[in-house]
């Protein structure tokens, strides 16, 4: 990055800059692209400046001491511009070299995150690097070798149909064009668009049209006509170079076939983005706007605003930074706030003509790449309740000192006991062991009953409440047939006959339980009186200690407590459905 | 290039030859150091801009007329530039040095100094009249958040102040004859822009009460006493030392325009707030540009931008509530910052807005933590506390799980399954999540010894999702270190203390 000289009437890299560096998500992935170098490069003698190493380094600038010793020519060529070998070495998620194929990226780039896309996240591609350095042909490409865009849709379709069975799925695209912080429709003609944040539907472009393309020629064509409407600013870098963001969107709709009552509808968004060029203005034909320098002062000042961002820029959470250039920085708002997957494609040309504009974007891309741990401490803002934390842990230092404390008198106390336990035992071991074994089965033999007893109970009130009922429709219908006239009473019957039949079955299934419940009961008084026996030959002459004697009378009176309770419930609520039933008959 | 003043400046013609070619080498030196810059070298454009710089402060120093601008060297006599002319254009010069300087001290990391030629520069277009009024007073306040961040009080104030006065210039002043095309859309930038300087200041009124709350709080984040004696102690010292401070600092503006901006300063402090009362001063003033901001920041059409600025808000309230030692009145405070938090989360779509939405989860969640930690200290002081303030507290207790509970959800991936590997950046984040759960659990007061029992089972499956997540992700217990120790003793710890409870309950 270089010093701002004069403001550039489409400032591109400082809006580039300001998406990728602030607002990125974790999930930035970096790939490398380099160009073959053309006709012209290979014509006038430039070396080449990037070394592609293997599938994830490159070195740039790289020592080449032999080359000169064959080339001689070189040497006096390089002179002008005489620098030492920067010979750096990057790594890169993938580095892809002059050979590879449209599909070669396709596959290492978008292809991946394809899946995530069908899972309902939100993706988004970006393509940086200067003009001409390959950016719109790895998006675009040519008809005879499409670009990710391309690829992508057709994918997506292939996608689409594999999971046709389960799920309907609906496409649409929109292609936008963002120049000189205005936002056009590329698909229609349109005049420049606004862009706003919606809570619940993100950003949202208002008036951009949204099409369904239904054939791969479909794609080919609208994506023909959009490429037709930007704006191109042709310089002799680059016939078909351009100052223009062109963003490509995909929204799929995905919604489960099985029919439920919560409809399962996923909505993601792919967002393909050709960013303008990176390069400096000075280094293409600008260079007239540098004579403005000296005599106006406010043009090329303005700068000093970026100069004043990148200042205050130091990600901290307690400052506010006025954006500049926004209209691209909002549009993608949406796509790094959520769960969003992100790669970054930098174009570079291997030509030593761009060594600048190489460097740049390779250093760019580098630190790209770095985002994602840097971004770790942004994600949630929790740096400020730092203390906060110093109070809970000591709060809960204490609840576990408490904790050991209680535990340790709690294992001197048992200690102790245990102790007494054991004198205990040398008198009385096998009889005090017994005594609590046999507390146990009471334990558990009376939990039992209790149970049973309960359900019993609640069986017996739902019967009552049966006859209640079966009743009171009688009574019911006996006044209907003094009142009314004779279809009504016969439609009265048909409606009792029917409850009654209703109630009938309730009443057989309510009766078969009580009985199993009564069969239950019946098992655990036997069982109750085996362990009765069982605890008789335990104490002397046959009779039940003493411990356990209490034991028992206290769970009888237990039960017995629960019964009662239990009637006054149930019989209040007979009560009740009576008084209702009263209350009924006498209006 | 030594240039000897003293012989020159004696000789007419001596002044003559260095008014000839004093300028030249001026911009010369200038353009040499944005060309070395453009090299990458910017060391070399350093040594250029800075002795330029210097030959600049020599030269007024020493003769004091501006010198011939280089075109005049080709005019006749009579065309000659005017003085004032000839100086103008001498200073732009000048001004584009110190802008250069500017840059390239930021390019070498050196920001103070490139803050401080920023400013310069600033001052230099306010001087000569060179600049778009909502431009610069936009530049102004973003440099005040540079000042803020080194905790450069006094200077925020004055860039925000003169933020303040230049602004409202817009309109007034009659637009000079190449600003008209920079600003294409008038009404919605100016607000904007409005909106932006107010968000300046609410970090500014934020942050020194934040940086006050930091110098005064003990190790568990209360009000230290001391500290704040020590404070009040210090208080006289700096105001001892303001004008001298003040006489350091680059003052923006001369005459009506510097009364102007200091009428602003006085009646916002740059001191750290000591009591209530000032904090509350500078939390009405934050407050004021709350509203400001969201005037044009609204929900609808700028999600992130409103959310942002509520979230300010409610910083607002929590560092006032630092101050405030009613403890009833502490837990309106948070409880005003729930009610502007949450509404917020209710219409956001998740998937667009699932960073904020997770702030936000987390802050509405600690609030109602905070709320209750505040209610317990409330009953505890109370003689007997009644069931009412003891729902209160569990009532609490179950909003701030309820919010933990839905950022734990958010992690889950579409088909609702809890990821078996947290991403590193919500690593800690949700271990925290998990850690508070736990705790919360174990907190709810019931006086049903079987929900005890069952609270005290929940709040071990969290410690123990902490202690085998990290047994199995070794990576994530340096992230928890403290909350890890923690939850592994509470994880030895907490069965006993159920098992003896069980035994309780079974006695009785």
């Amino acid at each position: 990055r270089n010093i701002q000289v004069f403001a550039q009437p489409e400032e591109s890299t400082s809006s580039t800059m300001s998406i990728t560096e602030e607002d990125l998500c974790h999930h930035m992935k970096v790939v490398v692209r380099v160009r073959p170098e053309n006709t012209k490069e290979k014509a006038s003698g430039f070396h080449k400046v990037v070394h592609v190493v293997d599938k994830h380094i490159l070195v740039f600038d790289p020592k080449q001491e032999e080359i000169h010793f064959f080339h001689g020519k070189k040497i006096t060529n390089r002179d002008i511009t005489k620098r030492q070998n920067k010979d750096l070495k990057f790594v890169f998620d993938a580095v892809f070299d002059e050979t590879s194929t449209q599909l070669e990226v396709f596959e290492h780039t978008t292809k991946p995150i394809l899946r995530s896309f069908l899972n309902g996240y939100n993706c988004t591609v970006l393509a940086y690097g200067a003009t001409g350095a390959g950016k719109t042909y790895t998006m675009l490409g040519s008809a005879a070798e499409p670009g990710v865009m391309y690829l992508t849709m057709l994918h997506l379709y292939k996608s689409m149909d594999e999971i046709k069975g389960e799920k309907v799925c609906s496409i649409a695209v929109s292609y936008l064009e963002v120049y000189n912080e205005q936002i056009r429709d590329l698909l229609v003609n349109s005049g420049p668009l606004a862009v706003r944040e919606d809570a619940q539907k993100g950003v949202v472009v208002q008036g951009l049209t949204l099409h369904q393309p239904k054939s791969s020629e479909e794609i080919l064509q609208l994506l023909d006509n959009g490429n037709k409407n930007r704006t191109q600013h042709p310089t002799d870098m680059n016939a078909t170079s351009s100052r223009s963001h062109a963003v490509f969107q995909i929204y799929l709709r995905q919604q489960d076939k099985t029919a439920s009552i919560s409809q399962n509808v996923r909505i993601a968004k792919m967002s393909l983005i050709d960013l303008a060029g990176s390069e400096r203005a000075s280094t293409t034909s600008a260079q007239g706007i540098r004579f403005i320098e000296g005599t106006n002062i406010n043009r090329s000042l303005l700068a000093l605003g970026n100069v004043i961002n990148a200042l205050a820029d130091t990600k901290r959470k307690n400052q506010h930074i006025p954006y500049r250039n926004s209209k691209l920085t909002r549009l993608l708002k949406d796509s790094f706030g959520g769960n969003c997957q992100t790669i970054m494609i930098a174009a570079v040309s291997p030509s030593s003509v761009f060594h600048d504009d190489t460097y740049n974007t390779l250093k760019y891309a580098n630190r790209a790449k770095n985002i994602k741990s840097s971004l770790k401490s942004n994600v949630l803002n929790l740096d400020n309740h730092i203390t906060q934390y110093v109070k809970i842990c000591n709060e809960q230092k204490e609840e576990i000192l408490k904790l050991k404390e209680k535990l340790k008198a709690y294992e001197e106390q048992k200690a102790f006991t245990d102790e007494n336990n054991k004198a205990k035992l040398m008198i009385s071991n096998p009889q005090e062991k017994e005594i609590e074994r046999f507390q146990e089965i009471l334990n558990c033999l009376f939990q039992n009953r209790e149970e049973i007893r309960q359900e019993y109970l609640k069986l017996e009130m739902l019967l009552k409440e049966n006859e209640l009922k079966s009743f009171y429709q009688q009574q019911c219908h006996k006044q209907i047939e003094m009142m009314c006239s004779e279809d009504k009473v016969e439609k009265a019957t048909c409606k009792r006959d029917h409850r009654l039949a209703m109630l009938k079955t309730r009443r057989c299934y309510l009766e078969k339980k009580r009985e199993e419940e009564l069969k239950r009961f019946d098992e655990n008084t036997n069982w109750l009186n085996c362990v009765e026996t069982e605890m008789g030959l335990l104490g002397q002459n046959g009779h039940i200690p003493k411990e356990l004697s209490e034991d028992l009378q206290c769970h009888h009176l237990h039960l017995q407590n629960k019964d009662l309770k239990a009637q006054i419930k149930h019989m209040m609520d007979l009560a009740c459905l009576q008084e209702q039933q009263h209350r009924q008959n006498e209006a | 290039v030594n240039i000897d003043f003293e012989t020159m400046k004696l000789t007419a013609s001596g002044r003559f030859i260095l008014s000839l070619f004093i300028s030249r080498f001026f911009i010369f030196q200038n353009n040499l150091g944005i060309l070395w810059s453009e090299r990458e070298e910017i060391e070399t454009a350093q040594a250029y801009l800075e002795s330029s710089e210097v030959l600049y402060n020599q030269y007024m120093k020493e003769i004091g007329s501006p010198p011939l601008d280089p075109t005049e060297h080709f005019l006749p006599e009579e065309e000659k530039l005017a003085e004032q002319e000839r100086s103008k254009r001498f200073e732009k010069v000048y001004t584009h040095n110190l802008y250069y300087l500017a840059q390239v001290y930021q390019h070498l990391e050196m920001f103070e100094k490139a803050a401080h030629y920023c400013h310069s520069t600033l001052k230099r277009q306010l001087e000569h009249n060179a600049y778009h009024p909502i431009e610069w007073a936009i530049n102004a306040a973003t440099l005040s958040q540079f000042y803020i961040n080194k905790l450069c009080f006094m200077e925020a104030r004055h860039c925000l102040s003169a933020a303040n006065v230049i602004f409202s210039q817009t309109g007034k002043m009659p637009t000079t004859e190449d600003t008209t095309e920079a600003e294409g859309d008038v009404p919605e930038l100016y607000h904007q822009r409005k909106g932006e300087i107010a968000r300046c200041w609410i970090k500014y009124c934020l942050t020194l009460m934040q940086n006050a709350q930091l110098s005064m709080q003990d190790n568990i984040g209360e009000l230290d006493l001391d500290k704040q004696n020590e404070l009040r102690a210090l208080r006289k010292k700096e105001l001892d030392e303001e004008e001298s401070v003040r006489k350091k600092a680059v003052q923006f503006g001369t005459g009506e325009l510097c009364d102007a901006i200091s009428a602003v300063e006085e009646k916002v402090t740059y001191l750290r707030p000591l009591d209530f009362e000032e904090a509350r001063e500078l939390f009405l003033l934050g407050q004021h540009y709350v509203f400001e901001a969201k005037e044009f920041f609204q929900i609808d059409g700028y999600v992130t931008d409103h959310i942002e600025v509520v979230q300010d808000h409610s910083a607002l309230f929590k560092v006032l509530a630092f101050f405030e030692t009613d403890m009833e009145r502490r837990c309106k405070m948070h409880k005003r910052r729930i009610a502007m938090l949450e509404p917020l989360i209710v219409d956001l779509n998740p998937q667009y807005y699932l960073l904020v939405n997770r702030q936000i989860q987390f802050e509405i969640a600690h609030a109602y933590y905070d709320m209750m930690d505040l209610k317990v200290a409330i009953a505890d002081k109370l003689r007997d506390p009644d069931s009412h303030i003891v729902k209160k507290i569990n009532s609490l207790n179950k909003s701030a799980l309820k919010y933990y509970q839905l950022f734990l959800d958010s992690l889950r991936d579409p088909n609702k399954v809890f990821p078996e590997h947290i991403g590193e950046d919500v690593l800690r984040p949700a271990m925290l999540a998990k850690f508070r759960v736990a705790r919360l659990y174990g907190k709810i007061i019931t006086a049903d010894p079987k929900k005890e029992l069952e609270n005290l089972a929940t709040s071990l499956e969290h410690y123990k999702f902490i202690v085998d997540y990290c047994e199995k992700h070794p990576e994530a217990a340096q992230e928890i270190e403290v909350e890890l120790e923690l939850s592994k003793e509470m994880v030895s710890l907490l069965p006993t203390k159920m098992e003896r409870f069980r035994t309780k309950m079974a006695q009785t």
